[in-house]
């Protein structure tokens, strides 16, 4: 019997595969205290040494190279510093959104230039005509219920893919996660057209006090969070510790059911600044569930107006008792406030925690730089979040300060790609001319292709707008590393590459046009296989790959025959279909999951 | 063997795995450890988003009043005695008589037989109302900790002395990803369906060279992406040796036409080709029932537990075969949720975030009937208005866990837990229960101090 290298997936002896990842993960170099199970597998995810910053900085700013990508950020400056530099300086400042300034995305969206719409027609609408159209109203003929976010979620793919301001969809992807609703349910489905717009889109650049106050005020959040039922009466504590656990102080600053008064103080003998509830005062190092029902209280009565859809406060549903949040159980809040002052003193008082900070900058640092970025990075951005908290491009400010920490350009590989990144980089890399939107013969049913495209991506347990939990999609490798996640991304990348199911048989109609990349670059349609994987592989991958991996390559490419003989893409369809293949493995390899 | 038919087998996979599939043609020759090749299978079905155990389990009168508060609570909603929908007694506990939701006949039958055992009032003792932290802790096995590295069911196959050497599928999670009870368990296979879960795809006349340059390339690095893209190769050869092909339920079994129905059917498929399949982990939604949950027995609740029911009652039929098919006799399924609902019904026709709640275990080793201590629902007896929990999760799962997967580190499975004594769910020898945890020193546990309070 052969020794059984591999196959048996458990195995108690010494040498399992299991114990080694396990011994990995007993050894982590930082210590982030927020998440399950995922902090313990901080090994890299790749052994593979740094790659040029054009790389790093397309990959984590963005959703990874297109074509010429590499070559324009080069093209920034003389040196890494002035590139970067420059690049951070473009994508942090992006310009009102239009045609001229962003012609890939806009000319698809807009269906010019000959590309066809797609159809969308809920973009445009205000949140009050979202609302009676889709909710209190009747839809168009035909067009089903969640027409809005599934627009939201083939515009946000188009804009992934195509739009030239790729930091801005990271971030729109980073806030959507990070104030999550599931898009498709009663009252999201309907308004998450104005969450994205209005909400997420219009802040994230802004000002993080002003952004809470957006989604506290939001028909969205209000409706996902069942604040708008909670009154006096009734309060729903659902949105105010959601607010704490997961929008501000974050779960690492839980201090459970205990008295508010037995919470230690922040260190270093942090007060509250003036113009708060306790200015001068102390502040706790953390909350405990009185606090999350002190703080449900003080939003009770804000609601929506059943007819608009917009935000309302019912002052007759609202609990005017006093409050005290995060004041170690002294009362702070007088009663009988003004309309909304309680809700707002605690959103004041969360902006200001010098926790959420910390909470806020761990999670941009997590997505930006590595699965578990170090305590001094984190601590740093974070105490920045706090000293800006009023300034009105706090967060850009925050978002900067990381982009240019030395670790953001000497950190590779200790993020992968999740799903949805995966399919978009590939989408990227193969230059697809992919349509995102609804047909033209049918225009309430979603492109043939699109529409395989988003099913497969459900597959990986990975598709936008998907997340039934408020907490969001993970952001660490350990979420997406299952058999069925890599998987299932394999078949994605594997399925992009074949022969698409809208075309006719007449004709040799691609999902990405692999061939036509390289009838371009060699018109002679006379390749040798070395040529052929050295054309792929900048694509692909933007950087050279371990030369065992490249051979790898050439071999499948030449099949046995010399990788310096000419292969005929003219004449002969099984090259060109193996040139297809190619690409697909390529898709699979480690060094095209890795960020 | 069939399986030299398969391309995917002969360029993806390697001799070892053929030797493998002999194993499992001459009983445990295979076995090197102490343990059976085949033994125990814990299914874990969790459903999603707050299942309404009082209309699944209904109090239906007896000597205390709890009927006549259940009427008064949930006037559209209460689950009829006679009539169209009227419950279906099981038994009671404590001086209230119960019976089960009209639309769970199938699950009825099953108890009749004394396969399904009821334990009620089942939760954690922290009031917690929000899905995502119950869920959490329940599945991580640490109420008020959220911060812990993997999940019990994972802890339980760490911490397992009596399995073989070497298992070719410990563990299944059955979904789109992971679930959390299986956190970082690496040899877990996770699919969403054995019909998808294949390198199969690309242009025909390159797959079989694709594939094997990808196991090359796989194979020629040590870092997590090619240890865990491995995994997922590995995955793939198994479930496409030994699963390929169209499966045919046994005994007339019928599952549902529904994701959950193929998701058990999946679960049935595995088990049978005996590959070590020890824990399997699936999930129904759907059970936040604010609204509309449907009166008198009926609607969109009642849907749900017919799902529920016929499903549960298929795989169980699928797998009570004679002899060596006779899979029931190693087969525990619990069935959870993260928490009760509100005792009285909303506004809106439905029922909100409640507390404790029933959890159900079938078993060809159930000892049937109704296990726990019911608190009652006078108001006194209710926790913040809902049903009180009387009995700990952890200690249903303990029992299974001791008596069926013969594992007695529950101071592993669940750090902290000392509680444990068994209610007499199943049947199965006692072992007295490990309090240490074994792994101490190994996982990473966060700061003391948060965890002290927020375990309260």
């Amino acid at each position: 019997m052969p020794e059984a290298t591999r196959i048996p997936r458990y195995r108690r002896t010494e040498t399992s595969r299991r114990e080694l990842l396990a011994g990995e993960a007993l050894a982590p170099a930082t210590h982030s205290s927020d998440d399950a199970g995922a902090r313990a597998l901080s090994a890299t995810a790749t052994n593979e040494a740094l790659p040029p910053l054009a790389v790093i900085a397309l990959n984590r700013m963005g959703f990874g190279p297109r074509p010429g990508d590499i070559a324009a950020f080069n093209a920034l400056g003389a040196n890494d510093d002035d590139r970067l530099n420059a690049y951070i300086q473009q994508q942090l400042n992006p310009p009102v959104p239009s045609a001229a300034n962003d012609p890939d995305y806009f000319q698809r969206r807009n269906g010019t230039n000959g590309f066809p719409s797609p159809g969308f027609s809920t973009l445009g609408l205000s949140l009050t005509q979202l609302w009676t159209t889709y909710r209190t109203g009747t839809p168009p003929a035909g067009s089903p219920g969640n027409r809005p976010v599934l627009e939201v979620r083939l515009d946000t793919l188009m804009r992934m893919t195509y739009s030239k301001w790729q930091l801005r969809e990271v971030l729109a992807d980073f806030w959507h996660n990070h104030f999550n609703v599931y898009g498709f349910e009663t009252y999201t489905q309907e308004t998450l057209v104005a969450y994205d717009r209005d909400v997420v889109r219009a802040h994230m650049f802004g000002n993080f006090r002003e952004m809470i106050e957006a989604v506290a005020q939001s028909t969205t959040m209000l409706y996902f969070l069942d604040n708008y039922t909670s009154t006096v009466s009734g309060p729903n504590e659902n949105y105010a510790r959601e607010n704490f656990e997961l929008h501000t102080l974050g779960a690492e600053n839980y201090y459970g059911t205990g008295s508010q008064s037995v919470v230690p103080a922040w260190p270093g003998g942090a007060v509250w600044p003036a113009g708060l509830p306790s200015a001068g005062q102390p502040i706790p190092a953390g909350y405990v569930d009185n606090d999350v029902y002190e703080a449900a209280r003080s939003f009770t009565g804000w609601s929506v107006n059943p007819t608009t859809g917009v935000y309302t406060y019912n002052s007759g549903n609202h609990d005017n008792f006093q409050k005290a949040i995060l004041s170690f159980g002294v009362v702070n809040m007088q009663p009988n406030q003004a309309p909304e002052v309680d809700g707002n003193q605690v959103l004041d008082i969360l902006a200001a925690h010098p926790g959420t900070g910390r909470h806020i900058a761990r999670k941009l640092c997590r997505r930006l730089v590595s699965d578990n970025p170090p305590d001094s990075l984190v601590n740093a951005a974070g105490d920045l979040f706090t000293a800006q908290r009023l300034a009105p491009d706090q967060l850009k400010q925050v978002v900067q300060f990381i982009l240019e920490s030395t670790e953001f350009r000497t950190t590779w590989g200790e993020k992968i790609k999740r799903p949805v990144e995966y399919t978009v980089s590939a989408l990227r890399a193969a230059s697809a001319n992919w349509q995102f939107g609804f047909t033209a013969q049918n225009p309430l049913t979603t492109e043939t292709d699109t529409n395989d495209l988003l099913f497969r991506q459900s597959k990986t347990g990975h598709n936008l707008f998907a997340r039934v939990p408020p907490d969001g999609f993970a952001d660490q490798e350990a979420a997406w590393s299952s058999t069925n996640t890599r998987l299932q991304c394999f078949r994605l990348g594997s399925w992009l590459i074949d022969q698409s199911i809208d075309s006719d048989s007449t004709t040799d109609d691609f999902r990405l046009d692999v061939l036509g990349a390289i009838y371009a670059a060699y018109p002679s349609h006379q390749v040798t296989s070395n040529q052929l994987v050295d054309f792929w592989i900048p694509r692909v991958f933007g950087r050279d790959i371990d030369p065992e991996e490249r051979a790898e390559l050439v071999d499948f490419m030449a099949q046995g025959n010399s990788p310096t003989l000419a292969l005929n893409l003219t004449t002969s369809s099984t090259v060109r279909s193996r040139v297809r293949s190619l690409v697909g493995l390529m898709f699979m390899l480690p060094a095209f999951l890795s960020r | 063997m069939c399986q030299s038919t398969r391309r995917g087998f002969l360029v993806g996979c390697s001799a070892a795995i053929a030797s493998l599939a002999g194993s499992r043609f001459n009983s445990f020759a295979f076995a090197q450890g102490e343990g059976n090749f085949n033994d125990e299978i814990l299914v874990v079905l969790f459903l999603r988003g707050g299942q309404d155990g009082l209309n699944l389990i209904v109090p239906t009168g007896g000597t205390s009043n709890d009927r006549q508060f259940y009427e008064q609570a949930r006037p559209n909603l209460r689950v009829p005695l006679t009539g169209t929908g009227a419950a279906l007694p099981i038994g009671a506990l404590g001086g209230t008589t119960f019976g089960m939701h009209p639309s769970a006949g199938p699950l009825h039958e099953l108890y009749q037989d004394g396969k399904l055992s009821v334990v009620a009032a089942c939760g954690m003792a922290a009031n917690e109302r929000s899905h995502f932290d119950s869920m959490n802790w329940m599945e991580l096995g640490t109420p008020g900790v959220s911060n812990i590295t993997n999940g019990w069911l994972t802890r339980h196959l760490q911490s397992a002395t009596n399995l073989p050497s070497e298992i070719i599928m410990p563990s299944l999670a059955v979904g789109g990803t992971q679930t959390i009870s299986l956190l970082a368990s690496y040899d877990t296979i996770n699919l969403s369906s054995v019909d998808s879960f294949s390198l199969s795809t690309g242009p025909w006349a390159w797959r079989n060279a694709q594939r094997s340059a990808i196991r090359h390339l796989y194979a020629g690095g040590t870092s997590w992406l090619h240890q865990t893209g491995l995994q997922a190769l590995d995955a793939v050869d198994i479930v496409e040796l030994f699963a390929s092909g169209d499966y045919t339920p046994a005994n007339g079994a019928v599952y549902p036409q529904t994701w959950f129905g193929d998701n058990l059917r999946t679960i049935a498929q595995m088990t049978k080709l005996d590959l070590g399949l020890r824990v399997a982990t699936l999930d129904l939604g759907g059970w936040d029932t604010h609204e509309n949950q449907g009166n008198n027995g009926g609607g969109l609740y009642s849907d749900l537990v017919g799902e529920l029911s016929s499903g549960l009652a298929a795989l169980y039929a699928d797998l009570d075969g004679a002899g060596a098919a006779n899979y029931t006799q190693r087969l525990t399924v619990v069935v959870m949720s993260e928490f009760g609902r509100r005792f009285f019904e909303n506004g809106d026709i439905g029922t909100d975030h409640g507390h404790g709640n029933n959890m159900l275990v079938l078993s060809g080793n159930a000892l049937g009937g109704m296990h726990g201590t019911w608190p009652g629902l006078a108001d006194g007896q209710l926790n913040d208005g809902d049903v009180d929990v009387t009995t700990d999760f952890r200690r249903v799962l303990s029992e299974l866990l001791i008596r069926r997967m013969g594992n007695p580190n529950i101071g592993t499975i669940f750090p902290g837990y000392q509680a444990y004594s068994p209610l007499g769910i199943v049947s199965g020898v006692d072992i007295a229960p490990i309090g240490t945890d074994l792994f101490t020193d190994g996982f990473n546990t966060g700061d003391a101090s948060h965890w002290s309070a927020a375990a309260g």
